[in-house]
């Protein structure tokens, strides 16, 4: 298996963030001047950054798979922890939506939210092995 | 568990990143094996004493082998160490045929 260096994950993670941006970036320009009718394509247009998120996934996960005994270790605890505290943040604020009020928040706000704990997380996890 | 990895590894004048690169690993892996926060899988215990050419139980030992003396109980440096070395005296016995690392 070909092992990514950080350098090559770095890079590979920054061309796709670029088509992701550019995925999203040309399709929100489309849709937004109607210049697609039709709602299949308007649907498949919508999705299409969607490409660049499946890059991701599969660059995290031959990341992971590449990296040695120690380093998985590490991420799988970050991603543990990510999980987690995902879990009590967004059940928190839908209980808060229900019992105090709280305003309705898009989906978009999840991954920021799961990202932010990611790297809270692999810090965390990071320290315990320094 | 504890080991002398570090010893072996100064034996040898290389450096932490050297011995990542022999064993494949991340020079942060070499430096939680050394500082004893990390203990390897049974795969990477065998490479690391297939490469000191040694017997794993003389590079890691766990502390009811090793007692409770802060320090190791083989002496690292001497080389050409012999299982004895290993044992404090009345644990012999009891350890042999133990694995002292964890899967």
């Amino acid at each position: 298996m070909e092992i990514l260096s950080g350098r090559a994950y770095a890079t590979r993670l920054a061309m796709w963030l670029v088509l992701y941006a550019g995925l999203l970036f040309g399709s929100l320009t489309l849709i937004d001047r109607n210049l697609v009718a039709w709602l299949p394509l308007r649907v498949a247009l919508g999705l299409s950054p969607m490409i660049a998120g499946f890059g991701i996934l599969f660059l995290v996960m031959g990341r992971y798979r590449s990296a040695d005994e120690l380093q998985q270790k590490i991420m799988a605890e970050s991603l543990m922890f990510a999980f987690g505290a995902t879990a009590i943040i967004t059940f928190s604020y839908g209980f808060l939506q229900r019992t105090a009020g709280a305003p309705e928040l898009s989906y978009f706000w999840v991954w920021p939210v799961m990202g932010s704990a990611w790297l809270l997380g692999s810090v965390i996890a990071q320290r315990r092995y320094e | 568990m504890r080991n002398c990895l570090r010893v072996l590894r100064a034996e040898r004048r290389w450096s932490q990143a050297d011995l990542a690169g022999e064993l494949g690993v991340s020079r942060q892996t070499v430096n939680a094996l050394e500082t004893e926060k990390y203990d390897p899988s049974l795969p990477l215990a065998y490479k690391i004493g297939r490469l000191f050419a040694r017997p794993i139980e003389e590079i890691f030992f766990d502390g009811e082998d090793a007692g409770s003396s802060a320090q190791p109980a083989i002496p690292v440096s001497a080389g050409g160490l012999s299982r004895s070395d290993l044992q404090t005296p009345g644990t012999v016995e009891s350890s042999v045929g133990e694995s002292p690392v964890r899967p």
